[in-house]
């Protein structure tokens, strides 16, 4: 679990988009003084784009020049099984004539990025959601990212979660993920338990 | 950002090293994020809980 103080500004998915990135930094970023906001960047910055690595390596480079400012978590497409299966992994290999230690030194960097972040104790942020197995937020502190994510269990549910519908949310608690085909949909009565122990405002996340 | 923008307009492949030694830098920084419990704030440096250094 990562602490981060306000004032910050939140990004979702990037997908290997460069260009929508640059202009995202270009509209919201350079009109600020970036040494004094802070910046999370809540996962996925990889597949479907045809510039993830770009994209990484801007990101990357923004890490190493602002370490304290800027915060990259963890999305579902930092893994082995999604890069695989979408492009970032054939976009390596085709950037780096075939070089699997490229690809792997990617996974390295992916696996090093945490996984949920406290903004200000009053925000929850993640790339998917919550899971059952989530109570406090210590807990997340008890998992060892430096994995693949499994297809069950809090990593997972932290980077795969989904929330239900409208209609389902006051009712369901936690359902099975039926369209990720792994994790859970939650309901707004889990969400309100964990916001109301530790004592947060609300959830913010992406996926 | 140049030799990215030379990257993406294809007048040139970012180095392969180079590009190597970014994302181990970037390894080892992000490898230091410690796990963070919040009992730990209680007590400690304004500058180490802003924008999540490292906590051992």
């Amino acid at each position: 679990m990562i602490a981060i103080k306000e004032p910050v500004i939140i990004v979702g998915d990037i997908h290997g988009q460069f260009y929508d990135m640059i202009h995202m930094f270009e509209k919201v970023v350079d009109n600020r003084n970036l040494p004094n906001t802070n910046m999370l960047f809540l996962g996925d910055y990889v597949d479907r784009g045809s510039y993830s690595i770009e994209v990484c390596l801007f990101l990357f480079s923004l890490k190493i020049n602002f370490p304290q400012e800027i915060t990259l978590l963890r999305g579902n497409h930092e893994s082995v099984a999604m890069t695989e299966h979408f492009t970032f992994r054939e976009e390596v290999l085709r950037k780096y004539d075939g070089d699997e230690s490229v690809f792997d030194k990617f996974i390295e960097a992916f696996e090093s990025m945490p996984i949920a972040a406290d903004v200000n104790n009053d925000y929850l942020c993640m790339h998917g959601g919550i899971s059952p197995e989530l109570n406090t937020i210590e807990d997340v502190n008890k998992i060892d990212r430096f994995i693949e994510p499994p297809l069950q269990g809090f990593l997972c549910d932290l980077l795969w979660s989904d929330p239900c519908g409208d209609k389902e949310a006051r009712t369901h608690r936690f359902s099975k993920n039926l369209e990720r085909e792994c994790s859970f949909k939650f309901g707004l009565e889990p969400v309100k338990q964990i916001l109301k122990k530790n004592n947060f405002l609300s959830i913010i996340r992406a996926h | 950002m140049d030799i990215l923008r030379k990257h993406l307009l294809r007048e040139g492949h970012l180095n392969k090293p180079e590009m190597m030694e970014i994302v181990q830098k970037a390894v080892e920084i992000m490898s230091k994020w410690q796990n963070f419990s919040r009992q730990m704030k209680i007590g400690i440096d304004e500058k180490l809980i802003n924008g999540g250094i490292e906590i051992n």
